[in-house]
């Protein structure tokens, strides 16, 4: 299975990016954490002018690999070749130096800071150790207008969108003199225009002869924009610098996952929309919505769908009690429900996850065992006392019915990104919620695993738990959801069966161009 | 799911090997401490006995009460410096009532502790201050309260009953040793076995995150100040019992040794991570800098700065080890 570059670098057609010679490569290197090792002896060259997709299940050691090429962990072992030199980057810094910049996986950007100060930082031009603004400002407009951005070097971090706030981290990693960018997952939870906008930044990047490490599990999306991938698993390069053209998401997924069958999807049971709803929402309006009416029926799963900031989190976010509505009713099983604290949700036999894990998600110094046990405290413990053993035994249960892959007795900060937010998804699944309200559920996770929250998920309901969820994937929710809801502008503007609807329709609703909809 | 993984065991049984590092992470203020032990023990024949460690063991019980009930704050994410000021007003109310009776002068001695605990929570949870600089001016209010109960005057008492409650003998140490201990033993146990254990950490790792499962935030809080309370309410007890008066000079400065104490064991200053043991292990290590210089016969101007300069060493010896990734 393991493939050396050499090979491919002679299949690919002479005259494009194969020809171009390594700006970069990691020879042989090995990180391994609490004896655990993550990534071993990973050897990938990146070359000058080349869109470099880099794949593989959550946990397989991506971030960690890219990690240690941008000095953010330093290489147990190996080293990166930069023309023909070695080095073992200890530092973000030392990486920069010799053209290694990152985005890094969750944004790192100095909120209360300005555009301008937060893509110069630590570079910031000085005299006599003074900042100088005014060269720091001019600076900063200039890279921005290099890119082609819109964005206002004076404006404050915190205020921004998340798209905004990307091509910031983005200027951020272009500043110094970049020979090799690295992002990863960038487009996780970005709306569909920014990812295309970033695209084709990448693809402008490439041609000014950049090399670029792109890390997604958007597969299709990877065989688009890069040139060639490197797949890896547990810790190893699998397959390494592989043409695009020759490949396919099917072949990639049998390369991350090896010599494995994956399970299918559960079928849908038939729903019972007579009775009553599971929840009921009628003419729920605040911040940021209104006029929302929707139903949920036992065994159903119901998506709400739409565009970045039309305003389905705050549905969700409102009918929990996280920001209690303004006006409406909300009847869960025909009873009168009015959440004003996420407590009182809880108690009524809802859990929800959010789409943010770092900000309102994780405890990130608690076992994720813990993060896992601590939605529902009443299933693992008696008297106030936590059973410990049988916490650890019924949380592991749990984490490997949402496919978490790792050391679940460590931090769950330690966690790969997308294995902790699988780690999220079964924080309410220890005893089923009534009603599970979902913000993004496979948000980072990669395609298996997907297919299998799916499953679960279509299991669950199967055994009579409701869900209502939010997603930005269309297809994800025409493969899950029983009935969808298109959101535009803060309310409801189409009610749809998934049985018989396409992503086109959905996102013309979504869009607002069409008929439909309009009416 | 994948036949080769040799680390990730999705079976939930991580083949899991404890490196040295690992160890030396978690229980650095230990080694410290067991280097501090050794290297004392070496220079003076008296420092190992069991007179000096009884002796030792008493001098810790205010501190150390103080300490394991700061820490319960600390986790949750929240200061206490109230705690000394709490402590002295407890010591007066338990001395001004002891004539009456020993029994009543330990309940409203404790009462009084829990009583300004819950202020203390009230006033965070309605006005919204930060612990740190709120609980800074409740402890000018409560030394003013303790000012106010005495003019300034110690408040002493002669019942033989009260005084004997921690002075007398049991198994070799004092009584209010083991008070101490009882009070350690059980709170070790609440942080790390129940589910409100479980919500003091949770709301000082990641307070949003700790809503959203359904933790009444401000509740955790202020049960967070009843425990320190109580903690300051019976030293504050302990105190008046041992001296046999209550005064405005008990516990002062006390709150920041205890604090001090507490980051010493390796309870994190961020919150969301921490332990009662370290607590404990803080106020002996702090304790025995002090010792060792009588014992050693060093001249005792060093005494300040060097204590200053053994707990740097010792918070930054633990940073190393558990930055180092
Ligand atoms: N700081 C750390 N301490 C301990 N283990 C870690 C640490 N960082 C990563 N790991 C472990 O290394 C393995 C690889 O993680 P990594 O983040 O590189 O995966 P990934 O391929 O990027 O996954 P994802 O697709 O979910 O982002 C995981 O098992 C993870 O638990
Ligand atoms: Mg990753």
């Amino acid at each position: 299975m393991d493939q050396l570059d050499l090979p491919n670098t002679v299949e690919v057609p002479a005259g494009d990016a194969a020809a171009s010679p390594a700006v970069l490569a990691a020879v042989g290197l090995t990180k391994t954490f609490s004896g655990i090792s993550v990534v071993d002896g990973a050897d990938v060259t990146f070359r000058a002018g080349e869109v470099h997709g880099i794949v593989g299940q959550n946990g397989a050691g991506k971030s960690s690999l890219m990690k240690m090429m941008a000095g953010v962990y330093k290489a147990d072992a190996g080293h990166v070749d930069v023309s023909g030199t070695s080095h073992v980057f200890s530092t973000p810094r030392q990486a920069r130096d010799q053209g290694v910049s990152m985005v890094a996986q969750e944004l790192s950007l100095v909120p209360a800071l300005s555009v301008a100060e937060n893509i110069l930082l630590g570079q910031q031009p000085s005299r006599a150790s003074v900042v100088d603004r005014a060269a720091l400002r001019d600076r900063a407009s200039a890279l921005i207008k290099d890119r082609g951005f819109e964005l206002d070097p004076d404006a404050i971090v915190a205020s921004l969108s998340a798209s905004d706030q990307q091509k910031v981290e983005i200027l951020r990693a272009l500043a110094s003199n970049t020979r090799l960018i690295v992002f990863d997952e960038p487009t996780s939870s970005m709306s569909i225009d920014d990812s295309r906008n970033l695209y084709d930044i990448i693809r402008d990047l490439a041609e000014s002869g950049t090399s670029v490490a792109l890390v997604s599990h958007f597969l299709e999306e990877i065989l688009d924009v890069c040139d060639v991938v490197t797949v890896m698993r547990d810790g190893h390069v699998v397959v390494a610098s592989e043409p695009a053209e020759s490949l396919s998401s099917d072949k990639l997924i049998q390369y991350m996952v090896g010599d494995v069958n994956v399970d299918g999807g559960a079928e849908r049971v038939k729903i019972d929309r007579t009775g009553t709803p599971r929840i009921s929402v009628n003419g729920l309006t605040g911040q940021g919505y209104h006029d929302v009416s929707l139903r949920v029926f036992p065994c159903e799963i119901v998506a709400l769908v739409g565009l970045v900031g039309a305003g389905r989190s705050e549905i969700l976010r409102g009918i929990f009690g996280v920001d209690p509505p303004g006006s409406g009713t909300i009847e869960i099983d025909g009873v009168q429900a009015d959440f004003r604290r996420p407590a009182d949700a809880v108690k009524a036999g809802l859990g929800m996850v959010t789409e943010s894990r770092k900000h309102d998600g994780i405890f990130p110094v608690l076992a994720t065992t813990t993060n896992v046990a601590i939605g529902q405290p009443g299933a693992t413990s008696s008297g106030g006392f936590i059973r410990k053993a049988f916490m650890r035994r019924r949380a592991t249960s749990v984490a490997m019915d949402v496919s978490v892959h790792g050391n679940i007795d460590g931090p769950i900060a330690s966690l790969s990104g997308g294995n902790q937010q699988k780690a999220l998804l079964g924080r309410w699944l220890m005893e089923p919620p009534r009603l599970y309200l979902i913000d993004e559920p496979t948000r980072g996770v990669d395609v298996v695993s997907i297919q299998q929250i799916h499953a679960l998920l279509r299991r669950l309901a199967a055994g009579g738990m409701s869900v209502l969820m939010v997603t930005s994937e269309f297809e994800e929710a025409l493969a899950v959801a029983d009935r969808i809801y298109t959101v535009r502008n803060g309310t409801i503007v189409l009610e749809s069966d998934a049985a018989d609807s396409d992503k086109e329709s959905l996102l013309a609703a979504a869009f607002g161009t069409d008929k439909k909809a309009a009416s | 799911m994948t036949a080769t993984s040799t680390s990730n065991a999705p079976d939930g049984a991580p083949q899991r090997r404890w490196s040295v590092r690992d160890i030396a992470a978690k229980y650095g203020i230990l080694i410290a401490f067991a280097l501090l032990v050794i290297g004392v023990g070496l220079g003076n024949d008296l420092f190992l006995t069991a007179r000096n460690w009884s002796n030792l063991s008493d001098q810790s019980v205010a501190v150390g009460l103080l300490a394991v009930g700061v820490t319960v704050c600390i986790i949750a994410g929240i200061f206490d410096l109230s705690t000394g000021s709490i402590l002295s007003v407890s010591a007066i109310v338990a001395a001004q009532v002891a004539e009456v009776s020993p029994a009543f002068a330990v309940v409203l001695g404790i009462g009084t502790g829990i009583g300004l605990g819950l202020v203390n929570g009230g006033i965070m949870a309605y006005t919204g201050v930060n612990s740190f600089i709120g609980t800074l001016s409740t402890a000018f209010v409560f030394r003013g309260i303790a000012f106010l109960l005495t003019g300034g005057a110690i408040v002493q008492y002669s019942s033989d009953s009260f005084r004997s409650i921690g002075t007398s003998d049991f198994l070799g140490l004092k009584v209010r040793v083991w008070i101490f201990i009882a009070v350690a033993v059980v709170l070790g146990l609440m942080l790390s076995r129940t589910t409100l254990g479980r919500a003091f950490y949770a709301v000082g790792g990641n307070a949003e995150a700790a809503r959203l499962v359904g933790i009444r935030i401000t509740s955790v809080k202020t049960a967070a100040y009843v425990i320190s309370g109580f903690c300051a309410g019976l030293a504050g007890v302990l105190t008046a019992s041992k001296n046999g008066a209550g005064s405005i000079e008990n516990g002062v400065g006390l709150e920041l040794q205890a604090i001090t104490a507490a980051i010493v064991g390796g309870t994190s200053i961020f919150g969301g991570e921490g332990a009662v043991w370290r607590a404990v292990v803080g106020v002996l290590f702090i304790l025995c800098i002090g010792n060792a210089f009588i014992l050693l016969g060093i001249d005792s101007e060093y005494e300040t700065l060097a204590e200053g300069v053994l707990i740097l060493a010792a918070v930054s010896l633990d940073q190393l080890v558990r930055r180092r990734t």
